[in-house]
């Protein structure tokens, strides 16, 4: 039998070159988010490590600025790696490259479960901090489950199925956040702010769950992964070479809930980046997701850190003011998702410009 | 020329594929058998008691018009459909009793006019043939690798090899989804008419590089062919199906009769020695007044 030695493969190369280049430009994008964060305290990215490692000597004020931005910044990344994974999957399963979290009706269900609970389960405001991302994340993948069995009725799980049922449930969905916002006056300002997705509730405790959780998926999400590159070449290749499609199926769309349902419940129904993410790095990494993953996670990253750093700095009165209107009615910020599609949209037709 | 004189041994076939999975076959004939097949979608019924077999180092082709049930048959075999009653069994296995992965090291499929996704290297498509045999996680070992270069030289694929699949004219692009099947190593292929879309130069192509694989490296080949002359100069057996029953089986020249191609292919033709290969040569002449399913 012959061995013979292939040619190198330049997009191994290429990618894993865009993964530093992305992977710098998070640290980048992290230390300019703690330098320069909301209001006028500027720190230093040296005054900023100075906090840290002595803590006594530092300002009380410097502290309390670089914790809360670092959350912040850490957040908005970890968010942006979740939803541009959860994409890189979805695109892969439904074989779409439209396909995103928002299709699937989690990060819909996440949303309604934590708008309903706020706007008529809450009684207390001394519960748990973990309470609401679990009310969340239950609700992310309840109504993932929902999509998932409403899909099987018909015997074989078909992809186009899928994204019928999911859209329908997640307009379903949304309907009742409409009618919870409507029906409730003290915070509907909240509520709308966590429907389109906010991180400036970021602190480090919700940080951390929201690391954790993404640990707990991360074992979920590397045994999808050759499950997602087999289904992406159609269902009959896929049991041809020895996928069980229909479970291969639900474990790829558990592992893309998972991360959505994670994110989502942590900062509100951020929308654009896992449609995004995959279609900025994948005509460099390719389609498999062995690369598309990691370089896809850290673009969505950066967007999301870019995103909020826009939602931090830029005042709504100015761009009001610009345009000379209504300045007065301005509210003082605006939620980060409505820069992620500011940000994303014009991108994305960019994109689109160049696809096949 | 002939293929039956060159056919490999069941020994070159062992030394072939055997220790990838010897525990798998365990000595059983590297054969593909199917009985007694009622299979069907939904409520309509395509195959009515179908006995099918692909035996060990030859290639087997199965012919028929329109409609005969013959692409449902090759799924069957492939254990992509589910027959409503029959068995089929690879290399001494009941499919029912087998994972998808194992039927995955016994049996590969290239099914019809296989979508490519766009962004995807020939690499990329191969490695994915290796699924039934790598770990959990996904992880290409230095036998993964060896197979995937040894698949994509053997369709001489390998200058294209980082070239992405839907960049790839349509005879190599069949080559590299072949490749993906050989990269299976598998002592059975089936394949769903490898000639469709492709020229004539390239179907011929493919099915010259089928008939290498059968010869030189011992594989029992299934195939659907439309084409009853690819069938008669490539095949050693023939299955002919006619609305969901095999009418006709043998080898080329006790198969396809003058009787049989007015009969089921509704054709008026002349079978001569082909000049080259002494297979049987149809050259049609008229279109023949269909008989009724009551004459056949």
């Amino acid at each position: 039998m012959t061995t013979t030695a292939l040619p190198a493969d330049p997009r191994g190369r290429r990618t894993w070159a865009l993964v530093a280049l992305l992977a710098v430009g998070c640290v980048v994008a992290f230390v300019v988010s703690v330098w320069w964060g909301t209001g006028s305290i500027r720190i230093s990215p040296v005054k900023a490590f100075e906090s840290w490692t002595d803590p006594d000597n530092a300002s009380r004020l410097a502290q309390v600025a670089v914790e809360a931005r670092s959350a912040r910044a850490v957040m908005a990344m970890a968010v942006g790696a979740a939803l541009a994974i959860a994409g890189s999957f979805l695109q892969l399963l439904y074989r779409n490259p439209l396909a995103s979290p928002e299709i699937t009706g989690v990060t819909q269900g996440s949303v309604v479960a934590v708008v309903v609970y706020l706007a008529y389960g809450s009684t207390s405001t001394d519960e748990a901090i973990w309470f609401l991302p679990l009310i969340g994340c239950a609700g992310g993948l309840g109504a993932g489950l929902l999509t998932w069995a409403i899909a099987r009725l018909g015997g074989r799980v078909d992809p186009l199925r899928m994204i019928l049922i999911g859209v329908l449930l997640g307009g379903l969905l949304f309907s009742v956040v409409g009618i919870a916002i409507l029906t409730t006056d003290e915070f509907s300002q909240d509520l709308i702010q966590w429907t389109v997705g906010s991180i400036q509730v970021a602190t480090w405790d919700r940080v951390w769950i929201l690391l954790g959780a993404l640990a707990i998926a991360a074992p979920l999400v590397l045994y999808a992964v050759p499950l997602a590159n087999g289904l992406g070449l159609g269902d009959d290749i896929a049991q041809g070479v020895g996928l069980g499609v229909n479970t291969a199926r639900a474990i790829v769309l558990l592992a893309a809930a998972t991360v959505t349902a994670a994110a989502v419940s942590l900062v509100g129904g951020i929308g654009f980046v896992g449609l995004v993410a995959p279609h900025l790095v994948r005509s460099r990494t390719g389609s498999d997701l062995r690369r598309l993953l990691p370089a896809s996670a850290l673009a969505g990253a950066l967007l999301v850190a870019a995103a909020d750093f826009a939602a931090r700095n830029v005042r709504p009165g100015d761009i009001a003011d610009f345009f000379g209107v209504g300045a007065d009615v301005a509210p003082t910020t605006l939620p980060t998702g409505v820069y992620l599609a500011l940000i994303g949209a014009p991108f994305f037709v960019h994109m689109l410009r160049r696809l096949p | 020329m002939t293929d039956k004189s060159s056919v490999s041994s069941n020994e070159t076939n062992r030394a072939i594929t055997g220790h990838h999975h010897a525990d798998a076959t365990s000595g059983a004939p590297n054969e593909l058998r199917a009985t007694a097949i009622d299979a069907g979608y939904d409520a309509r019924q395509v195959l009515h008691g179908v006995d099918c077999s692909a035996l060990e180092g030859k290639v087997t082709a199965l012919v028929g018009p329109n409609g005969s049930g013959k692409s449902t048959l090759l799924k069957v075999c492939a254990a992509l459909v589910s027959p409503n009653d029959g068995a089929v069994h690879v290399c001494g296995d009941d499919v029912r009793q087998l994972r998808t992965r194992d039927v995955a090291t016994r049996l590969a499929l290239l099914p019809q006019g296989p979508a490519t996704p766009p962004y995807l290297t020939v690499r990329d498509l191969v490695e994915q043939g290796r699924f039934a045999r790598v770990g959990p996680f996904g992880m290409l070992r230095r036998r993964d690798y060896g197979a995937v270069a040894e698949a994509i030289e053997l369709v001489g694929l390998t200058e294209f090899v980082n070239r992405d699949v839907d960049t790839l004219s349509g005879g190599e692009r069949q080559r590299a989804w072949l490749a993906l099947a050989l990269a299976q190593e598998t002592p059975v292929l089936a394949l769903d008419e490898p000639t469709t879309f492709l020229d004539i130069g390239h179907q011929w192509e493919v099915l010259e590089l089928v008939r290498r694989l059968n010869t030189e490296r011992g594989l029992t080949v299934l195939m659907v062919l439309h084409d009853l002359n690819h069938a008669a100069t490539f095949s050693d057996e023939m299955f002919v199906l006619q609305s969901g029953r095999v009418v006709a089986n043998g080898d080329p020249w006790s198969t396809l009769t003058v009787e049989l191609l007015r009969d089921v292919f509704g054709i008026e033709a002349s079978v001569t020695p082909d000049p080259n290969t002494d297979r049987p040569l149809i050259v049609p002449h008229a279109a023949a007044p269909r008989a009724t399913p009551l004459d056949s």
